[in-house]
């Protein structure tokens, strides 16, 4: 079994949430996954439509109120370990939104974020760095090697 | 059958569409907006860009012992949108073309440039002034007839002292005449 | 079973759906395959931006206003910017005034191309959206290369624009609208009669014009209802009296105009383009600014999606008491009524994006 998962490359899949994003980093994240001229397929990954699948989770924006409950929703369902990352500024400190009345973020005070991938947008091949980074951490806590730390992993639904 | 063969020509001859990244390093433009860099020697701390800068990326503070400012760019907060660039007098915070910014959670507090940039000292009453950088003196007062080296290292007051005492020999010599 | 089919039952669709681009919340209530009933609820993109503007001066909101939304990313400052040089008169250079236009158009290609992609790929027509996709990478590399990034270009700033544009860039971007045209004539021939592309979208999502007058539409979606409206030709601004180009109208109303519409528009950009860059004048990139006075201003533009509404109060301090704008998603959302009635399921998604609808402009 061992020597199984020793030679087999894993491959994460991807999935991304929109917690609010100005579409910029969104857009982004679609033609990065999806045409060829960056093809993320090439580094073993794959976007997946159902959060249930995902390896990788990529969110943008910068969690606004109403999008909340739902976010957190969905990334509990996504199966551990998992690795997020937060895509553009947004996510990260709140970006040019920081101090709105509806804005939540940054992210990290609900949903452990493990890479950060600022710009407003990123450029892809900035994004597919930020997922290579992921894709080292989720092999690492697949292996074992880095703490997949479980516990500390929880968020609190209101 | 005739179309798709063509296409299938044309394919062959143009080549793959995949970018190389991240086997080869990827282009990027010259005009490319990517990680701000301030070269503290130009700065005056006016703190223009602060004002400019839409979510807050830019800080500037006086240190603890009150000899220089602290200069602080949060690139996880700027928005690299080259406002900061545009309106800076002295042009000395500019945007690089350096687009390799993912980092892992760890480093987040870590993602920032911070300068600290001393005052002088005024040569008459000792208190703390930034200095016009000696390129931009030597630009605005390229066509004045009085030698400015001494006068900048002094502060408005001390300044505008000298300039009276300044005056005051001129009249002096005129009187003597 | 068919019992089952026969009575009517609510499907809930998104936020998180794949297929839509943006968080929207669909309630549709279905009888069989049909949808008699679609409620919307929305708000989940609201960031709360006319407050933030409330609080930020009147440059950092130009930043602000770019990042309403990225795909009309450069319309909202343009006109957030035209509403203060109304209010305090100032005079915008005329090298700066093409090319402000420049921009507007560079972003109309993109745009327009985004959503004729996505339509594709709703429909599952993979290999032509990616087709699209890559067409549109043209767009994305100008915009990289003349302005610094791919969605935000950060072109306008108050009386004015911030980066001029050399003959060398000119000459690149000639040779890539030159490439770009050379396919959309490809891309448009598939799009107007490609069979499997025709019999999805033909007919779908109606909206005949005197609706369209009636709900009051704009942009490529008025225009594809045969009702011609255009800002740009309406209530010149700019340069554009001093430009030709036609308005683009389709008759049928359809998912299909409209997806021609945007089209057929992208050869216009292409061409006014080509005007900029021969008559381009020399001249200043800013006018000097004046202080703001306390008033109150106004200004309109035709953004991609359609006409965008920019209004400005100011007291005699750098920040606004108040910023409000319209946008034309607003407008074209409420239509949606109408073409869905009684349509198939699995047009929903279709529908939606026909009218291009940019939740986070109408959300803030
Ligand atoms: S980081 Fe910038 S481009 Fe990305 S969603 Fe936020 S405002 Fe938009
Ligand atoms: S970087 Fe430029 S604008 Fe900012 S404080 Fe220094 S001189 Fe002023
Ligand atoms: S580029 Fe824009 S967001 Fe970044 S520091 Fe400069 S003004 Fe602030």
């Amino acid at each position: 079994m061992n020597l199984f998962s020793d030679i087999v490359v894993r491959s994460p899949w991807l999935y991304r949430i929109n917690a609010g994003s100005c579409n910029g980093c969104d857009v982004e994240l679609a033609t990065t996954a999806c045409i060829p001229r960056y093809d993320v397929e090439r580094l073993g990954c794959r976007y997946c439509g159902s959060p249930r699948h995902a390896d990788i989770v990529l969110i943008t924006g910068p969690l606004t109120l109403r999008v909340r409950d739902k976010v957190l929703r969905v990334w509990q369902e996504i199966p551990e370990p998992k690795v997020t990352v937060a895509v553009g500024i947004c996510p990260i400190s709140g970006g040019v939104f920081r101090g709105g009345h509806s804005i939540e973020g940054p992210i990290d005070r609900y949903i452990p974020v493990d890479v950060n991938v600022p710009g407003c947008p990123p450029r892809p091949q900035s994004i597919m760095e930020g997922v290579l980074l992921a894709k080292k951490i989720w092999l690492d806590r697949l292996n074992g090697i880095a703490p997949g730390h479980k516990e500390e992993r929880h968020v609190s639904l209101p | 059958m005739f179309r798709f063969l063509k296409l299938l020509g044309k394919n062959l001859a143009q080549g793959p569409s995949t970018d190389p990244f991240p086997a080869k390093e990827a282009h990027t433009p010259e005009r490319f907006r990517g990680r701000v860099v301030v070269n503290p020697e130009q700065c005056v701390g006016c703190r223009i860009c602060h004002h400019m800068c839409a979510g807050g990326a830019i800080r500037i503070e006086d240190n603890e012992e009150k000899t220089g400012y602290n200069f602080t760019v949060w690139h996880n907060t700027c928005a690299l949108c080259g406002m900061c660039r545009h309106y800076c007098p002295t042009k000395a915070i500019t945007l690089s073309t350096d687009w390799h910014n993912a980092h892992t959670q760890e480093d987040k507090y870590d993602w920032a440039a911070h300068y600290s940039i001393p005052y002088l000292a005024c040569a008459g009453c000792g208190a703390h002034i930034r200095m016009l950088p000696p390129q931009l003196a030597a630009r605005l007062y390229a066509h004045s007839p009085v030698d400015m080296t001494d006068l900048l290292k002094l502060c408005p007051s001390c300044r505008q002292l000298a300039a009276a005492r300044r005056e005051e020999i001129s009249n002096d010599t005129h009187e003597q005449e | 079973m068919s019992e089952a089919l026969g009575k009517e039952f609510t499907l809930p669709l998104g936020p998180m759906h794949v297929a839509l681009e943006e968080p929207m919340y669909f309630k549709v209530t279905v009888e069989g395959e049909r949808v008699r009933h679609v409620e919307i609820t929305s708000g989940h993109v609201h960031r709360g931006m006319e407050a933030l503007a409330t609080k930020r001066n009147l440059f950092q909101n130009i930043v602000l206003t770019e990042r309403v939304c990225s795909l009309c990313s450069n319309s909202h400052p343009l006109t957030y910017c035209m509403a203060i040089e109304n209010l305090a008169g100032i005079e915008v250079p005329r090298r700066a005034q093409y090319l402000r236009v420049l921009a507007d158009e560079i972003k109309r290609v993109a745009s327009h191309l985004f959503n004729v992609a996505i339509l594709a790929h709703i429909i599952g027509y993979k290999s032509l959206f990616m087709h699209v996709m890559e067409v549109r990478e043209i767009m994305q590399d100008v915009k990289e290369t003349v302005y610094g990034n791919r969605m935000d270009l950060a072109a306008n700033t108050l009386g004015g624009v911030k980066n001029d544009v050399d003959a060398q860039l000119f000459g690149y971007i000639t040779r890539s609208l030159q490439r770009l045209e050379g396919h959309m004539q490809e891309i448009i021939d598939i799009y107007a009669s490609n069979p499997m592309l025709c019999s999805r979208t033909v007919g779908v999502g109606v909206l005949p014009k005197d609706e369209a007058i009636r709900y009051g539409l704009v942009g490529p979606v008025a225009r594809g209802s045969g009702l011609a409206v255009d800002v740009r030709r309406d209530a010149p601004y700019g340069i554009y009296p001093e430009l030709s180009f036609n308005v683009i109208t389709e008759t049928g109303g359809d998912v299909h105009s409209r997806a021609m519409v945007r089209l057929r528009e992208v050869n216009e950009s292409i061409s006014l383009i080509r005007q900029i860059a021969a008559n381009l004048p020399e001249g200043k990139l800013t006018a000097p600014l004046p202080v703001i006075p306390a008033g109150q201003g106004c200004a309109r533009t035709e953004a991609p999606r359609g006409e965008l509404f920019y209004f400005i109060r100011t007291d005699e301090s750098d920040i606004p008491t108040r910023l409000k704008w319209r946008v034309p998603s607003y407008m074209n959302w409420d239509a949606l009524e109408v073409m869905m009635k009684d349509c198939a399921v699995a047009d929903v998604s279709l529908i939606v994006n026909s009218i291009d609808p940019c939740v986070s402009c109408t959300e803030r």
